[in-house]
């Protein structure tokens, strides 16, 4: 699969699950990563739009920035139970981001829930150019 | 290394525990400040965050850290074993409908939401009292209480020191088993190996038993969460060094170490009153699938301990008496006999330590001894540890139907998704006979029962 195809790969850890996340530009990146996050929760083909939610947040890098993120997301899952499958990064920096994020209320009549996400850690965490695009993993506790 | 790292393992084990970079693990809790005596890895030892699962670490209350990572995320995961008057053969002709109200009456799942639905100044009430709030309000009894590690609820918990994030994850997970490894298992007294210590915990062939494993839910996720970011501004802030960065912590005598242990302990309250909720919906379960009185079924708490937790207790070390802040992340206490933190009824043959094993093969009882006093803090190991990642256990089982193998061994499991069933399958994990066999051999817990599976429910 090439980088240029290939959003994100599910990566084995012992007792978890990681993600390799990979875009050609940093807000892909990270649009990539949070549809990564979700694939995990769910199936995201089963997923419709009908709730949109703005979020803007502020870390201390950009790896914080990218775990503070997946981690907001997998709040609203766990506290508002919507379940989120279309992600606009419109504004990133280092320390912060703003984006719009579409999904719909969960429903187990449609979704089927693979797993709770209890973490985004900070293990083996990194982003990196590659040439012109860009990589990240994350692992996540399960 | 500020102290030697010290494994309890066999020959055999070594080879698997060296694979998964769990020995340079418990070498790095090793140079943490503070450390007492030994950095400590019971024979469940594998790869954890920073620090192993598996790992028991004592700090001097002056010079020592506390540390998010020493706990883990799961805060006060533990596990309940109940006893029943009943014996297997009037509950297997059920078993299909006890598994089934069991599942009705306890939810599992991802982001499982139970009957309660607590509001903010409920739910600092369950922070504060733990399994002590649950029974007040009808769940449960107080003698319930007396079969709990610490009673079911540690002091100077501070809610005021939680987020408003823990408290909204929290709110609706009171009452819920979650998903992964969680379960509650019907099973029956197989094997008793110590007669006299059998007796005294109540435990005969063949009675009808319950476990229940499960922990602080999203709340305690969220303390974990929130106090990794403060602790990692901590290190800087003491100038502590760290081998790995998930080791961050802080001095335990530090604004930030206070925090993280008063909010540590509103998670571990949240867990107990979360496994009293949780019995007492099982004994409603039985009452309703074998259709005779709860005075029938008899459903009494033999024990409850916690697996992840930070405490501080009082040891021996160098002849002296010391207090210290244990951290058992993955391992569980296991006192001696004539302990004062064990319920009287049990002080002469030794606290009760409850090992789960896998869906398919067997969980243990032991109880705690003089060896653990004097080696380990009083702690022994937890479980039996995952021999496969979630993705292997799936592809092994793809093709294959878990639930009806184990059906074929007379064992009924019911869970939310088929994933779960999948990537929980046995083989997953290691066998846990020989984790208890070790730690019986290096004396720090005896085996007292073994314990086989009727029925699960799982997330």
């Amino acid at each position: 699969m090439s980088i240029k195809t290939c959003k994100f790969q599910q990566i084995e850890h012992t007792a978890d699950v990681g993600l390799k996340i990979f875009g050609a530009s940093q807000k892909e990146l990270f649009q990539n990563a949070a549809e990564g996050l979700f694939s995990i929760i769910t199936n995201l083909s089963k997923v419709r739009n009908s709730v949109t939610r703005e979020l803007s947040l502020t870390s201390t890098d950009t790896e914080a920035l990218l775990v503070d993120w997946l981690s907001e997301l997998n709040f609203l899952f766990l506290t508002d139970r919507i379940v989120f499958n279309e992600f606009k990064v419109h504004e990133l920096n280092d320390t912060s981001m703003s984006a719009s994020i579409c999904g719909e209320p969960l429903n187990f009549s449609r979704h089927e829930i693979y797993t709770e996400v209890k973490a985004v850690t900070y293990h083996a965490l990194y982003i990196k150019r590659i040439q012109t695009t860009f990589e990240a993993q994350v692992i996540f506790d399960l | 290394m500020r102290v030697p790292a010290r494994i309890y393992a066999t020959q055999d084990m070594m080879e698997a525990i060296r694979n998964d970079n769990a020995p340079q693990q418990a070498m790095n809790v090793a140079h943490l400040p503070g450390i007492v005596k030994y950095s400590l890895a019971m024979p469940d030892i594998h790869w954890g965050y920073g620090f192993p699962i598996g790992g028991v670490a004592a700090f001097d209350l002056d010079e020592g850290v506390i540390s998010p990572g020493g706990v883990g995320y799961d805060i006060n995961c533990g596990v309940r074993l109940m006893a029943s008057k009943l014996k297997r053969p009037e509950v297997i002709p059920r078993i299909e409908k006890l598994v089934q109200a069991l599942f009705q009456s306890v939810p599992t799942g991802v982001g499982s939401r139970g009957d309660l639905r607590l509001n903010d100044q409920v739910e600092k009430q369950v922070l504060g009292n733990g399994a002590a709030w649950a029974v007040e309000h009808g769940y449960g009894t107080e003698s319930d209480l007396e079969y709990i590690e610490e009673n079911g609820c540690v002091q100077a918990a501070d809610s005021n020191l939680v987020s408003q994030k823990a408290l909204e994850r929290g709110r609706s997970q009171l009452g819920t088993l979650g998903s992964g490894n969680h379960f509650l298992e019907v099973g029956y007294v197989a094997e008793i190996y110590d007669k006299k210590a059998a007796q005294v915990l109540g435990l005969e062939m063949d009675q009808v038993t319950v476990i229940i494993h499960c922990g602080s839910r999203g709340f305690g996720h969220q303390v974990c969460d929130d106090y990794l970011r403060v602790m990692n501004c901590a290190v800087e802030k003491y100038n502590i060094g760290l081998p790995d960065r998930q080791l961050c912590c802080a001095p335990l005598n530090s604004p930030e170490g206070r925090h993280y242990l008063s909010a540590m302990r509103c998670a571990v309250n949240f867990a107990f009153a979360n496994r009293q909720v949780i019995a007492s919906w099982t004994r409603d379960a039985f009452e309703k699938a074998l259709g005779r009185e709860a005075s029938e079924i008899g459903l009494r708490t033999v024990y409850e301990v916690a697996h992840n937790i930070a405490k501080i207790e009082e040891h021996i070390v160098d002849s002296h008496k010391m207090k210290v802040c244990v951290h058992r992340k993955g391992a569980t206490r296991a006192f001696a006999a004539g302990s004062q933190e064990i319920p009287a009824a049990y002080r002469e043959v030794g606290q009760p330590v409850l090992i789960p094993g896998d869906m398919g093969r067997y969980s243990y009882v032991l109880v705690g001894s003089e060896g653990a006093m004097l080696n380990t803090f009083g702690s022994t190991c937890h479980g039996a540890g995952r021999a496969m990642s979630r993705v292997k256990a799936r592809k092994s089982a793809r093709g294959r139907s878990i639930a009806s193998e184990l059906r074929a061994q007379g064992i009924v499991v019911q869970a939310s998704s088929r994933r779960t069933i999948d990537e929980e399958l046995p083989e997953a994990y290691k066998d846990v006979t020989s984790v208890v066999d070790t730690c019986q051999l290096a004396g720090i817990s005896k085996k007292v029962a073994q314990l086989r599976p009727l029925g699960c429910i799982k997330g």
